[in-house]
């Protein structure tokens, strides 16, 4: 790639998740949705597992990650939902700019969100699980946000196939699940590990897999997003 | 026809669409020329939607090329010539949530617009030229389909472009919008921009119009400039006949 198309891919890429941002600031309308969201998850969670705390930080690693399932899933679904209106998509794609500049954006935005959420619901959930996840702070939030990076890199590109499609709610998590399933896997085993509750297991290893994971599907994206709008 | 002599040309050759089984354009040899009007126009699902997909880089031919000012856009890229198109489709592609002047701001960033005076006057030149200046600072959301429609004509004229599409561009129009779009249409006429419009009210479309391209089931019916004789409708139903 030129130097010239690099800036503009930068630069498009700022103006882009500048608006975006803007705009959510402005309405809060898809972070209090997913916060919502993520509040009445954690309570769900909270009052189905309740119990021996020892128990709890077993079934914590998958009660964290179904959360962000279901989280990302709900961000994903909002990623075109402004460019939807009055089809504002056509008008983004038929400015100059390199194409890969909104998905820079919109994958930046999907993880801002879907992380913050998640910096939220997780001592949610510690709290009503009665869970001490301090010791575990920053390599947790490094594998929650490894997640989060990960879901924003698969989903968003394929939340462009949704744009238009019938039944787009339905089409997306289709899609983006079975696809999003090695990160979740992973991010569950390695939480596991964290909280010593997998027998001979390293977190590293796990959050290196999911990192793998994020570099593949996010080159995957970018490549293939070009011809995704184009079609 | 056009005092100033034509700086733009647009060209297909062979252009041919295809969904699978279904050719929604077919072998299309056309030349737009600068400080034209050309007027598009044939029945529902003649290609003209495709045709202006096609000349604006949003879709892809399956056969065929396009060539801008002698050159190929094979060889200039999509890039560039999205960059000097402006296009006014069925929607208005207008952010709801964003007032009409942030809504051009967006744009004029996006294609890296300059104005010596800053991007604020170039926005708010433009929404004048449209009759928005009072509702600048409103959210589009609130616009009624006719302001929404003005904004999008803003929009579309931002980037001063060698090619302008207009597929229905007076929908929502007041009598007022209709004349202003006119006056504008004619303004980038004089500037050599090659323009494409597409609309059913052909009276307006004869008024601003120098030439016809008529479409029928994808293939060309008729090209050439409007005869004093013959008034569009008249061309029209006699091409589609």
């Amino acid at each position: 790639m030129s130097a010239l198309n690099e800036r503009s891919l930068w630069r498009a890429t700022w103006v882009i998740f500048d608006k975006d941002l803007r705009v959510e600031l402005r309405s809060k309308e898809t972070f209090a949705t997913l916060g919502l969201f993520g509040a009445v998850l954690s309570f769900v969670f909270a009052f189905g597992f309740i119990g021996d705390p020892a128990v709890n930080l077993q079934v914590a690693p998958g009660v964290l990650w179904a959360g962000l399932l279901f989280v990302g899933a709900l961000g994903v679904g909002r990623t075109f939902a402004r460019e939807q209106d009055n089809n504002a998509f056509t008008a983004l794609a038929l400015s100059p700019i390199p194409r890969t500049a909104i998905l820079a954006a919109k994958v930046l935005m999907n993880f801002i969100l879907t992380a913050g959420t998640m910096a939220l619901m997780t001592p949610l959930l510690a709290l009503l699980l009665h869970l001490d996840l301090t010791p575990f702070a920053l390599p947790l939030a490094s594998l929650i946000g490894l997640g989060a990076l990960g879901f924003a890199l698969i989903g968003t590109p394929l939340a462009v196939l949704a744009v238009g499609a019938r039944f787009p709610e339905v089409l997306l998590p289709m899609v983006t699940f079975p696809l999003v399933s090695p990160v979740l896997i992973c991010g569950v085993r390695g939480c596991a590990a964290l909280f010593g509750t997998a027998v001979d297991d390293d977190y590293w290893a796990w959050a290196q897999m999911i990192l793998a994971f994020d570099l593949i599907a996010g080159l995957g994206g970018f490549f293939l997003f070009e011809w995704m709008v184009s079609e | 026809m056009a005092g100033s002599s034509p700086r733009h040309e647009l060209r297909v050759q062979r252009l041919t669409k295809s969904f699978g089984e279904h050719y929604a354009l077919i072998e299309l040899d056309a030349t737009f020329k600068g400080g034209e009007v050309c007027a598009l126009l044939g029945p529902n699902g003649a290609g003209k939607s495709t045709l202006m997909n096609l000349l604006s880089t949003l879709m892809t031919p399956s056969e065929g090329e396009l060539w801008i000012d002698g050159r190929a856009l094979s060889e200039v890229g999509a890039r560039i010539l999205r960059g000097r198109v402006g296009f006014v489709g069925h929607h208005t592609m207008v952010y709801g949530a964003l007032t009409a002047s942030e809504n051009l701001m967006f744009f004029a960033q996006l294609y890296g617009l300059s104005h010596p005076e800053g991007l604020d006057q170039l926005v708010a030149e433009r929404l004048e030229e449209v009759g928005l200046s009072e509702a600048a600072r409103r959210p589009a959301s609130g616009f009624s389909r006719g302001m929404a429609q003005r904004l999008s004509l803003a929009r579309a004229l931002l980037p001063d472009p060698s090619v302008l599409l207009l597929d229905e561009p007076f929908t929502g129009l007041d009598q007022e919008g209709v004349a202003q779009a006119e006056a504008l249409i004619l303004k980038h006429k004089a500037r050599g921009a090659v323009i494409i419009a597409s609309s059913h009210d052909l009276s307006v479309m004869e008024r601003i119009s120098d030439v016809a391209l008529v479409l029928k089931r994808g293939r060309k019916a008729y090209s050439g400039a409007l005869s004093a004789e013959l008034s569009l409708a008249e061309l029209y139903q006699r091409s589609v006949a």
